[in-house]
């Protein structure tokens, strides 16, 4: 044995390098922590995901699958040696071009799988190009921009760029460069001076009773600071209490920051360790000794509600969600109906996935008593309160700061228990202290969702009109009511937006929602919708086949047609629909028609093809009248503060969270057409609570249906303030000027005043302006529409499916979205949510499932395991817009976050049940995975 | 999750690597495509990792004695990209694109996936199906074992902690010898739950020999005696039916998390008669 480890030398980007071998420190890890090159991203560190994709002699390899050792004389390329002095590759350029990323914490590894399939094939198909980056994990943007981008550079042609700049204008994003070039900034990226690391021991039991903890050994271990129990943490951070008032039954029990006495899931926290290095920390929780003993998990949801054992010992029973819905008279409805059809319906639960994984960073100055965190998260201010609250801090005592976040989808969006140990144990500690999950810890305790089961029935009359629906749903929920909304949402919304789209009289639902040993179960894009959809749409399909008339036509027959402002049996409240028009559009668009008479040919030559189609309404941009009445601290407002800097620059700072869909860049567009300035004056702030006015953050697609009705608000403003001054400047009125880039001009464009002299006087020499009251160039506005609790998008999509029938796989051919979110600001971020959304949507049809075994053992907590879409099965999804902008707002525009999600899977779930109609089965249970497609069949 | 802390040796010979493998709780280092995963999952640590990427001459690809000879450092991309590899051992050219993906293949040796032995994996069905010589080295001496027996179960296999797979001697395919390959996985690359690779010598329409060796669904790759029924018959879509039944009956798969004992019987009943029938193709 060497006494001293082996030195190697390589190069990085050129740069000759001299380190001592050591398995620790794998590639990706030496160059983020060694060599601060942090382009290079770890989204699983077990080699599935791509993210840490790196070039050694030229190859691509996996960066944490690679040892340092391996590497003796290697030249080794990152993400920050494809941009040759400051000149962006042509596949950066392209994909900034095309959109073809969001979060951007895959981008790097992307990048240098599309530099070496173009290095080996110059002009690759569009299905070489999605099978060379089948091994590269996106979770945004559903591939199809990737692919563009990849084709472009190959085939030598630069998308068109865009002439205008104005509301509507597909304009690239600016901010996009700095992941495609490794210089975005996510939460590992950073590392204060002298941070300690925190691991932690979790539960290996699902339910346990917590006998005792020994860490003497762990705190003997080299690097260890200290090591903290339930019972520490409790005294800093006590227990919550997540409490909905109003919501009949519901109850959850206090959640501790770490396991006190009983541990509820397996992958709860039971011990934090606090060391020099994360691996130190790893090596040192390994040794803390806890006696468990083990109690019954109740895993199951129909099992849950015997209460024959409890989720918590001191909880009296599992259902804490337990309503009835009735509207109409749904009995008539169905003894009097021509055609009563009928389906079970089950959802695996899944998890949001987002690549980046969640983390913290927790710093506490206790001479000023405050503290300022780091966090990967959608909604700070919900946050700051939290932390502020639980600690007993002045809520101006906390700072939360949002870095480049990777993703969050939903699960972003809690107050977990981890998180709030490490803010905990930041107050006991005298340096700043950082948590990020690895991906087990991420499968294990990520909020899940979707965990749901029943049956449903619709009544339709002798032309196909609805009567009623009818609805039996049971929910699971997890070890608590996720903190602070709650975990009942997903459940009720899936009640309540069944039968969306369409007009009907009655309806029944008996919804009931039980507590389990297993992760706690919160927000996921769509929440709810998703499931609502699939049910509504697969009744749709079902009748129609009853009846003998086709998808299209039931649709067709039920559409909510109002033109005014209508509210349904079930009390949601809609503005002018257009899914009549979307469904036309989106028949041509697809070649429906043509597709049936196809696919009934293809039958007879034993090829099994299949069409669904998904109507939906999406509830976006929601108001305060969701959690207000339910005393849940959370902001429903978005607010803006546009400010005019020197140089004609103009600033704005929004409550609204970016986390890859380009809401800040609309934004930006949004005031530069309001103000009549180039977008590239504008400047975006940071995400931070002590510099942003007030708002709700990210979450049911609001950023830029309520963030952007702001920002134009405050833009107006702003443009009148600057426009008063320099009319009084330049003794004309106000109304006959206008700003055009860096100058207020007259009405025909020459220029009269400069943007920066009207802030130079304005700030430095008042008194020069003839005004009596010189106004603000700094203009905050916050919005929240009165009269409608949320702005209700709608659309429809149809996706085509290939059954191997004696298999089980599905093949999705194709997919067509036409989505209506009112005015498009920039139809480049919109189609990219559309399809982003949508391959989820696919995910969530195919693939993803949290597997627990009876006993609440998680099975699928790798990547390997939990399957998500991958580029190579993923199909081209053709979009088109109808555009009915919002009357609630000056700017018109709705969310659009959550639609391919809303629709997706039952589009997916309507198009393999198409399929198997002739073979006499039907699929129930999601995800339509190939055991289910086979037991439906009789095959197994 | 950050792998344990773990000593490594780069010897620069075989020898020494051998030597090192003989005394200590060590692992070899080659691509580190799956050892390095289950490194950072801390599902191993071993003492000493014997990293063999320095020693060289190990990376070639050789023609010796009417065999194809791969040493244990031919990552599979050299593998797929290699003219005698397609000329020799075409089924090897065949299934590679079906190993991974590409930065995986880039780094991933033939040698470690079939000491491996993951039963997923195409490398060793591949090499049981051609009866691959397998030369184990320890630092007193060498064995060759035929990869026929030397699969014994899930990562299991007749290797010896201290021996290395120093080289794979591959039989060159015969004239006439026709290859197919296939599997089920939900997305490319992934694991399978059923999986065969094949061949046979056709005459004139009519199989004169057969071997179809089944993987995936089974804990280690397995020979399925029931394709000899082909033997002195054309493959019509009827035999191979038939065939497939009973290849299929024969089976004992695994249940896990890609699917049931039944369900993975079943995908191997319908993909069994899809390779039969492109052995006729």
């Amino acid at each position: 044995m060497n006494d001293v480890a082996p030195i190697v030398n390589f190069r990085v980007n050129g740069k000759e390098v001299s380190v001592g071998a050591c398995t620790r420190g794998h590639l990706a890890d030496y160059l983020r922590h060694d060599r601060r090159q942090t382009g290079t991203h770890l989204g699983c560190e077990h080699g599935v995901c791509g993210a840490c994709n790196v070039m050694v002699d030229g190859q691509v390899v996996r960066g944490c699958l690679t040892q340092v050792a391996q590497l003796q004389d290697a030249e080794v390329q990152t993400i920050e040696g494809l941009t040759a002095e400051g000149r962006l590759h042509a596949l950066q350029e392209a994909f900034v071009a095309r959109n073809a990323l969001q979060c951007g914490f895959c981008t790097s590894g992307m990048l240098l799988t599309a530099v070496e399939l173009l290095d080996q094939n110059p002009e690759p198909s569009r299905a070489e190009i999605r099978d060379a980056i089948s091994g590269n994990l996106c979770r945004c943007t559903g591939y199809h921009a990737i692919v563009d981008a990849i084709e472009d550079v190959a085939r030598g042609r630069a998308p068109e760029a865009p002439k205008a700049e104005g509301i509507g204008a597909p304009l690239p994003r600016a901010a996009a460069r700095r992941p495609a070039t490794g210089t975005g900034r996510y939460l590992d990226d950073i590392t204060p001076a002298h941070c300690a690391h925190v691991a932690f021991l979790r539960s290996p039991h699902a339910h346990a009773r917590i006998l005792s903890i020994d860490t003497a050994e762990a705190l003997a271990m080299p690097g260890v600071l200290a090591c903290f129990t339930g019972e520490d943490l409790a005294r800093v951070s006590p227990p919550w209490v997540t409490s909905l008032a109003g919501v009949k039954g519901h109850s959850s029990p206090p959640q501790p920051c770490l396991a006190l006495g009983e541990t509820c899931w397996q992958g709860e926290a039971v011990v934090a360790v606090v060391a020099e290095s994360r691996a130190e920390a790893e090596d040192a929780a390994e040794l803390v000794m806890v006696e468990f003993e083990e109690l019954p998990a109740v895993t199951d949801t129909e099992a849950a509600l015997s209460d024959v054992a409890t989720v918590h010992a001191a909880q009296a029973t599992n259902l804490i969600l337990d309503q009835v819905f009735t509207v109409g008279d749904a009995e008539a409805a169905f003894a009097g109906a021509a055609v009563i059809a009928e389906q079970d319906f089950a959802f695996t639960r899944q998890t949001g996935m987002s690549l980046e994984p969640r983390g913290i960073i927790a710093e506490f100055d206790p001479a000023r008593g405050e503290i300022r965190v780091h966090l990967s998260h959608q909604a700070p201010f919900q946050q700051r309160e939290i932390y502020a609250q639980q600690l007993g801090l002045d809520p101006g005592a906390v700072q939360v700061i949002v870095p480049d976040v990777g993703g969050a989808f939903g699960l972003k969006l809690h107050a977990y228990a981890d998180d709030m140990a490490v803010v905990a144990v930041a107050t006991l500690m005298d340096r700043p202290v950082k948590w990020v999950a690895d991906r087990l810890e991420s499968f294990t305790a990520d909020a899940h969702a979707r965990e749901a089961s029943g049956h449903a029935r619709i009544a339709v009359d002798a032309d196909g009109r609805i009567l009623g629906f009818e609805v039996d749903l049971l929910a699971g929920f997890g070890a608590y009511s996720m903190y602070p909304r709650g975990s009942v949402g997903e459940a009720l919304q899936a009640c309540s937006m069944v039968g969306g789209p369409y007009a009907f009289a009655a309806f029944k639902g008996r919804l009931r929602g039980v507590l389990q040993n297993k992760a706690p179960t919160g927000a996921y894009r769509g929440v709810g919708q998703p499931i609502a959809t699939a049910i509504t749409e697969q009744l749709m399909d079902l009748a129609a086949d009853a009846l003998g008339i086709s998808p299209e036509e039931i649709r067709r027959r039920n559409y909510i047609a109002e033109p005014g402002d209508t509210t349904s049996p079930l009390g949601l409240r809609f503005e002018p629909l257009s899914l009549q028009e979307c469904q036309d559009r989106l028949e041509g668009l697809a070649g429906l028609a043509a597709k049936r008479a196809d696919h009934r040919r293809l039958r007879a030559e034993g090829i099994h093809r299949g069409l669904g189609l998904a109507a939906f309404v999406e509830m976006t941009g929601v108001g305060s009248r969701l959690y207000g009445p339910l005393g849940v601290a959370v902001a429903a407002q978005e607010s803006a503060r546009v400010t005019l800097e020197a140089r004609g620059r103009v600033k704005i700072e929004t409550s609204v969270t970016d986390q890859g869909q380009g809401t800040l860049s609309a934004l930006a567009q949004i005031a530069a057409a309001e103000l009549g300035v180039s977008v590239g004056q504008i400047s975006l702030g940071t995400t931070d609570t002590a510099r942003n006015p007030y708002g709700g953050g990210a979450w049911a697609s609001r950023g830029v249906a309520l963030g952007g009705e702001a920002v134009l608000r405050a833009s107006r403003g702003l443009k009148a303030s600057i426009l008063a001054i320099a009319g009084a400047l330049t003794q004309r009125p106000a109304e006959a000027l206008r700003i055009v880039g860096e100058d207020v001009t007259d009405a025909s464009g020459s220029p009269l005043i400069a943007l920066d002299r009207v802030l130079r006087l304005a700030r430095y020499n008042p008194t020069e302006i003839p005004l009596s009251v010189v106004p603000s160039l700094s203009v905050e506005e916050s919005f929240l529409p009165g009269a409608l609790p949320y702005l209700m998008s709608n659309g429809v999509v149809a996706v085509e499916v290939e059954l191997d029938p004696d298999t089980g796989l599905v093949d999705v051919l194709g997919a067509w979205v036409v989505d209506d979110c009112g005015r498009v600001v920039n139809p480049l971020l919109v189609d990219e949510q559309l399809r982003g959304g949508l391959v989820q949507g696919i995910g969530a049809a195919l693939y993803e499932e949290c597997v627990y075994s009876a006993d609440g053992q998680l099975e699928t907590g790798t990547l390997a395991d939990y399957l998500v879409p991958m580029a190579a099965e993923m199909p081209d999804i053709a979009i088109a817009h109808v555009s009915t902008p919002s009357r609630a707002t000056l700017l018109g525009a709705k969310g659009v976050g959550e639609a391919g999600l809303v629709a997706g899977p039952a589009a997916l779930r309507c198009a393999i049940n198409d399929a198997l109609r002739p073979l006499g089965a039907q699929v129930t249970h999601q995800p339509y995975s190939p055991a289910r497609i086979l037991a439906a069949q009789g095959i197994v | 999750m950050k792998a344990p802390r773990t000593e490594i040796a780069r010897p620069a010979t075989l020898a020494e690597a051998l030597a090192l493998l003989a005394t200590e709780d060590a692992r070899i280092l080659a691509g580190g495509q799956s050892l390095g995963a289950a490194l950072n999952l801390r599902l191993d640590a071993p003492a000493l990792l014997v990293d063999i990427n320095g020693i060289p001459g190990l990376d070639r690809i050789t023609l010796e004695d009417g065999h194809l000879v791969f040493g244990p450092l031919v990552r599979h991309r050299a593998v797929l990209e290699s003219p005698l590899v397609a000329r020799e051992v075409p089924v090897l050219a065949q299934v590679m694109p079906h190993v991974a993906h590409p930065a995986i293949r880039n780094r991933g040796t033939t040698a470690g996936s079939i000491a491996y032995a993951d039963p997923a994996g195409e490398m060793p069905a591949v090499a049981h199906l051609m009866g691959a010589e397998l030369v184990l080295a320890t630092a007193s001496g060498e064995r060759v074992v035929s990869a026929r027996d030397f699969f014994l179960g899930i990562y299991d296999t007749l290797r010896a902690p201290e021996e290395m797979l120093v080289a794979i001697r591959w039989p060159r395919a015969r004239a006439n010898e026709h290859f197919a390959f296939g599997e089920v996985t939900r997305r490319r690359g992934d694991f399978a739950s059923a999986g065969f690779v094949a061949r046979a010598v056709i005459e004139a329409g009519v199989v004169r020999g057969i071997a179809l060796t089944a993987f995936a669904s089974e804990p280690a790759p397995v020979l399925c005696p029931a394709a000899e029924g082909a033997i002195g018959q054309r493959l019509t879509p009827l035999l191979a039916a038939d065939l497939a039944g009973a290849i299929a009956a024969d089976l004992d798969p695994m249940p896990s998390l890609a699917g049931s004992a039944e369900q993975k019987r079943a995908q191997a009943r319908a993909l069994a008669r899809r390779v039969l029938m492109d052995l006729a193709a």
